[in-house]
């Protein structure tokens, strides 16, 4: 018999292969003990070495979510939970869906890329949707993103609420850019179950006790946490930039720039 | 076997795997949850073992989908460089977090197929059940097996090298 593939002696060494002519031959044959060995060595390696990555823990109310998001029951708090802070000190909450507050971030963004010159936000856009979206990138009307129609913001006014469809299935980023002082803040909405925040420059990420607490300190930092479980704050020069919890994001409107044709508005089921 | 038994056995097992393939313990629940959600409402019905193999797969699936949105994410990022900042792992002791990034580094030097196979054969899948939930020949999984560890092993020693340099 000729030598065994590396591949049966593995499945020999993983039990895989049961006895017969490869055991044999391994029984009899000093090189292929010595090439098995060699795997044993490796396999203890690889075992040792992924033992150390991160397992991840489970959350205690993981069947109770499951059950929830299979039920459909997974929106979060009511449309309008009442934001903290109300219209006082210069700046106040609004609450808003999550879906809302991203149709206005991408309105946001809209503006903002014909109010700056030079403005990336175009580019960002494009470069998170790429050619490969269902629209073929963004439209030059600017009209559709990765397939989610832009309202035309003349049709957005204060009092008006815009729901934002996310996809069922898939994937769909949403991006802001921070509008005082460029912080370069952005928000990633993922497959309408995660929210990722990412800031160039002070900020601070903090979310539900489970998940992680970033502080910035002119740095950067990318966080990414569950929607249905985590509780997520940005700061900016020590006030709330926005603020996400139970699926309804707040934001400080003092704090972001609106244009004419760009509102917040208030929350209200779709 | 009911659901919470399913859940029971099969929910951390695989949190854990998905969480050492997307490297981030929210990401890996959030996949965990949703190949559950999806066999929940899809009412899926079969042997537990190939429930087991079921749930993985499904994960791997939309493991290997997110991997294109993290794509375009780096594309996004190179264009406005997020600098290296905070402590990703708060809690962790430093010697800790430099291993658990030598490994990552070596993981990710590898196909997403070997990675996928060898955390597979980690969690106690037989090669049979790897081929199903991976997507090859059975017949094939020794051999992909044998390279991937051979691969990272030596991946590994490269990344101490540059550690004690």
């Amino acid at each position: 018999m000729t030598h065994p593939e590396e591949g049966e002696l593995l499945a020999l060494l993983d039990g895989e292969a049961g006895t017969g002519p490869v055991e044999g031959h391994v029984e009899a044959c000093a090189t292929c003990r010595t090439a098995m060995n060699r795997l044993r060595i490796q396999r203890q390696r690889v075992s040792a070495a992924l033992e150390v990555l991160e397992a991840g823990f489970p959350s205690p109310d993981g069947l109770e979510r499951i059950r929830a998001r299979a039920a459909g029951d997974s929106a979060g708090a009511p449309a309008d939970a009442g934001g903290a802070g109300g219209r006082g000190g210069g700046w106040w909450f609004r609450a808003v869906p999550l879906g809302r507050a991203a149709i206005f971030f991408l309105l946001l963004a809209g503006t903002a890329s014909a109010a700056l010159p030079g403005s990336p936000v175009r580019d960002l856009l494009r470069a998170v949707w790429g050619d490969d979206s269902p629209t073929g990138g963004m439209a030059s009307t600017d009209t559709s993103v990765g397939g989610v129609e832009i309202l035309d913001r003349a049709s957005v006014s204060q009092g008006d609420g815009v729901w934002l469809a996310l996809p069922p299935e898939g994937d769909m980023d949403v991006i802001f850019t921070g509008p005082v002082g460029d912080p370069g803040i952005r928000m990633v909405v993922v497959d309408g179950g995660r929210v990722g925040a990412f800031a160039r420059g002070p900020a601070e990420f903090r979310t539900g006790a489970r998940a992680l607490a970033v502080e910035l300190n002119g740095g950067g930092a990318e966080a990414h946490l569950p929607r249905s479980a985590a509780v997520l704050r940005v700061r900016l020069d020590d006030r709330i930039l926005m603020r996400l919890e139970d699926g309804v994001v707040e934001v400080a409107a003092g704090l972001v720039q609106l244009s004419d044709s760009v509102w917040l508005w208030p929350g209200r089921d779709p | 076997m009911t659901f919470e038994e399913l859940y029971q056995d099969i929910y951390p097992p695989l949190v854990r795997y998905c969480t050492r393939l997307t490297g981030n313990g929210d990401d890996g629940e959030e996949v965990a949850q949703e190949a559950f959600v999806r066999l929940l409402k899809g009412g899926v019905t079969g042997h537990p073992a190939g429930l087991r193999v079921w749930l993985f797969r499904t994960a791997l699936h939309r493991i290997r989908d997110a991997a294109k949105v993290r794509a375009n994410r780096q594309r996004l990022l190179e264009i406005h460089p997020v600098l290296p900042g905070g402590d990703s792992h708060p809690g962790l002791d430093l010697e800790r977090q430099e291993r658990i990034e030598s490994v990552r580094k070596a993981l990710e030097r590898l196909s997403p197929r070997d990675r996928e196979l060898l955390l597979l054969r980690e969690e106690g899948f037989s090669y049979r059940e790897m081929a199903e939930a991976v997507g090859v020949a059975g017949g094939s999984v020794g051999t992909l097996l044998a390279r991937a560890q051979r691969r990272l092993t030596e991946h590994l020693n490269e990344e101490d090298g540059d550690d004690a340099s």
